[in-house]
């Protein structure tokens, strides 16, 4: 999981998104190069009167390009935390799904609860409203973000 | 490979697992699919093992003893696609599995479901595969496909009903394969470690990337060609068939296209898994480890421009010949790189001989024997002599069991205690080993003076002259064959309990797997390690 933290006058920024090691660069030049491998292959093949391997060829391709896109949902989830005076903004983005909360930082509390997730989330409610964070944290981020903001919310 | 990483707790809260029968069949624990692919790899292995005991035994004498000829070519075909497809390639997807998130600090593979449906796709392939053994019983059908692995055409084309079984449960091993690839990739590419870079990554690792992507390349091809072999039996193609305007060599193409980087699909795997076992009991670090990597992409690369010199007496034109022999003689290039890498791994180290360590030492000693033989091989003069000899027979065994099923045996050895947190017995691992080499050798030496001497393969009868080495063989076989309960043996103890096994468990170890508990936690790496520096 990466997790950046920015600050820049009067407002802090926490941001968490799961690892990924391959670019989107890379990863279009993967299936790219794949691409073009699979079709010389099977366009030769095409040429010697065995046409039943492109077929084959594009069938696998797109399971490769569907496996990949899955991926790339799964990659642009985050988590943004931004406190700028005396707004708390939570947006949260999980495979195409987002979401924007925001409370008073004065009323503002954060507790360690007991979620869906197999390790306690971080959860920030106020005047009836809540939510949760900390998905895409490790335990030990999400302990560092959970000291770090009960500290900036008491100051 | 200096890390920093984060104390964790292996019985954390989250270590919890479902239990029973419902844990094995909806599993997307890399863990769990590891050990379902390992297990069946086993029994396959031992399946196959029957099927050319059988055999064996058939050619013990010269003359028909046991079964007739059809019976025999049936065993024979069925053996080589199981060994193949279920057994060697399921019990490198099995290490896979279980290593490569460990190894690259990725708390599970990319696409887990994808994974559960890939491992459940074999049991039901190999059921087609040798269902026809059990239909003939009851007079259903006339047996196994009875053409060998290489199911050319157009004697496919005439064949029974095992042709087809076999061609569906190809389809569906493909299938299985290609999940297997793709989840493989994405987990390599995308979920390496912060600070693992590609030339970081373990050659483990690397092996398996280059088999995947293998795979995705040549897997159509052989899918491509059983389906036109398909229609050419039920749908009145011709596209094998000369008197239909057809071209026979053209099925050839098409198989050996898939079938000779298959050959290193099976192999790399183990390549990769070499290097960190030899590094381990010289206690020093890798030797080459970019050369390697460079090294496993070379033969990649040219293992898909070679495919031809597996029918080079077929009747092509002289300067295919030429080109598939030169061509062919040059993946000895980067093979000589890696035997050069594995040897100055080993060169003034400190040296300590437990099991999977000989096992090492046995897999470049048999393998460079595949090595030296495939050259002779490759010479398109001196294959006119040698094709379909006993030769190729024992080249290709040196190849894939010394090279193949001896490198899953290091494995095995060299992680069982990562796995299950316990330490193998070494004195039966041991005798496992020397059994096994000094067996193997027995059985398969012979035949390479078998195949000079002209016998020819795939016949259950023979000339006096060949009695005696086929005797010998027989009886190196039957002791590999037995020599494996050791293994087996050996392996259901660990599992049952034992020793325990640190964390480290071997002295000269390097790499993430090694800093898990064992065995490791049910979900690992959930706190990201970062890699710092260092390969």
């Amino acid at each position: 999981m990466a997790m950046t933290k920015t600050e820049a006058a009067g407002a802090q920024e926490w941001t968490a998104r799961p690892n990924c090691s391959l670019s989107p660069t890379a990863r279009r030049n993967l299936v790219r190069g794949i691409l073009a491998a699979s079709l010389l292959v099977s366009g030769g093949f095409l040429l010697a009167g065995a046409w039943l391997v492109l077929p084959f060829a594009g069938l696998e391709l797109a399971a490769l390009y569907i496996a990949l896109r899955a991926l790339d949902r799964a990659d642009s989830s985050s988590e943004t935390i931004r406190l700028e005076g005396d707004r708390l903004t939570v947006t949260t983005r999980f495979l195409g799904d987002a979401r924007q909360y925001s409370f008073s930082a004065a009323w503002a509390r954060v507790s360690m609860e007991a979620g869906d997730a197999p390790d306690p989330l971080i959860c920030i409610r106020s005047h009836g409203r809540s939510c949760q964070v900390g998905r895409l944290m490790t335990p030990p981020q999400r302990q560092q973000f959970f000291s770090d903001l009960s500290r900036r919310l008491r100051s | 490979m200096n890390t920093a990483t984060h104390t964790l707790d292996p019985h954390a809260g989250h270590a919890h697992h479902p239990a029973g029968l419902m844990r094995w069949l909806t599993t997307t624990n890399h863990k769990d699919i590891g050990t379902m692919y390992l297990t069946f790899s086993l029994l396959m292995f031992f399946v196959g093992g029957a099927m050319i005991l059988a055999v064996r035994a058939e050619l013990f004498q010269p003359g028909l003893q046991l079964m007739k000829p059809e019976f025999f070519n049936q065993l024979i075909g069925v053996h080589a696609l199981v060994m193949i497809f279920a057994a060697l390639m399921p019990a490198a997807t099995g290490f896979a599995n279980w290593m490569i998130p460990l190894m690259i600090g990725a708390p599970d593979m990319a696409l887990p479901r994808l994974n559960n449906w890939g491992f459940w796709l074999l049991p039901p392939a190999a059921l087609l595969l040798t269902m026809p053994f059990i239909l003939a019983l009851f007079g259903i059908g006339d047996g196994a496909v009875a053409t060998g692995w290489t199911l050319y055409a157009p004697l496919s084309v005439q064949g029974g009903i095992g042709v087809d079984f076999a061609i569906f449960s190809i389809h569906i091993l493909g299938i299985s394969s290609i999940m297997g690839s793709i989840n493989i990739i994405a987990t390599l590419l995308n979920m390496r470690a912060p600070g693992m870079t590609l030339m970081k990554m373990p050659l483990f690792c690397w092996g398996w990337l280059v088999t995947a992507v293998l795979l995705i390349i040549t897997l159509p091809v052989l899918a491509g060609g059983v389906t036109m072999l398909l229609t050419d039996r039920h749908f009145g193609t011709h596209f094998f068939n000369a008197a239909g305007g057809g071209d026979p060599i053209l099925f050839q193409h098409l198989f050996w296209f898939f079938g000779h980087p298959e050959v290193y699909i099976l192999l790399l795997p183990v390549w990769g898994l070499m290097p960190h076992v030899l590094s381990t009991f010289t206690r020093k670090p890798i030797y080459g480890h970019t050369a390697q990597v460079y090294g496993f992409i070379a033969i990649g690369v040219l293992g898909l421009i070679v495919w031809a010199h597996h029918f080079m007496t077929a009747g092509l034109p002289v300067p295919a010949l030429l080109y598939f022999m030169y061509s062919t003689m040059a993946i000895s290039l980067p093979l000589a790189v890696l035997f050069f890498c594995w040897i100055a791994t080993m060169w003034r180290g400190a040296m300590s001989f437990e099991t999977p360590m000989l096992f090492a030492i046995g897999f470049i000693v048999l393998f460079g024997i595949a090595g030296l033989t495939g050259l002779v091989l490759a010479d398109v003069a001196a294959d006119a002599q040698y094709h379909h000899s006993y030769f190729v027979v024992a080249h290709f065994h040196y190849a894939l069991f010394a090279g193949g099923i001896m490198g899953v045996m290091t494995g095995v050895y060299y992680w069982l205690p990562k796995w299950t947190g316990h330490m193998y017995s070494e004195k039966l691992g041991k005798l496992h080993f020397w059994l096994t080499v000094i067996s193997f050798n027995f059985t398969f030496m012979p035949q390479f003076f078998l195949g000079l001497a002209g016998m020819p393969r795939r016949i259950p009868d023979y000339a006096l002259q060949f009695t005696e080495f086929n005797a010998i063989s027989t009886v190196g076989a039957f002791v590999l064959g037995l020599s494996q309960l050791l293994f087996a043996w050996n392996i259901w103890r660990c599992v049952r309990g034992g020793a325990k096994a640190t964390d480290e468990v071997w002295e000269g170890t390097s790499g993430l797997e090694w800093e898990l508990s064992s065995p490791p936690p049910y979900h690992s790496w959930d706190t990201q390690p970062v890699i710092k520096s260092g390969t």
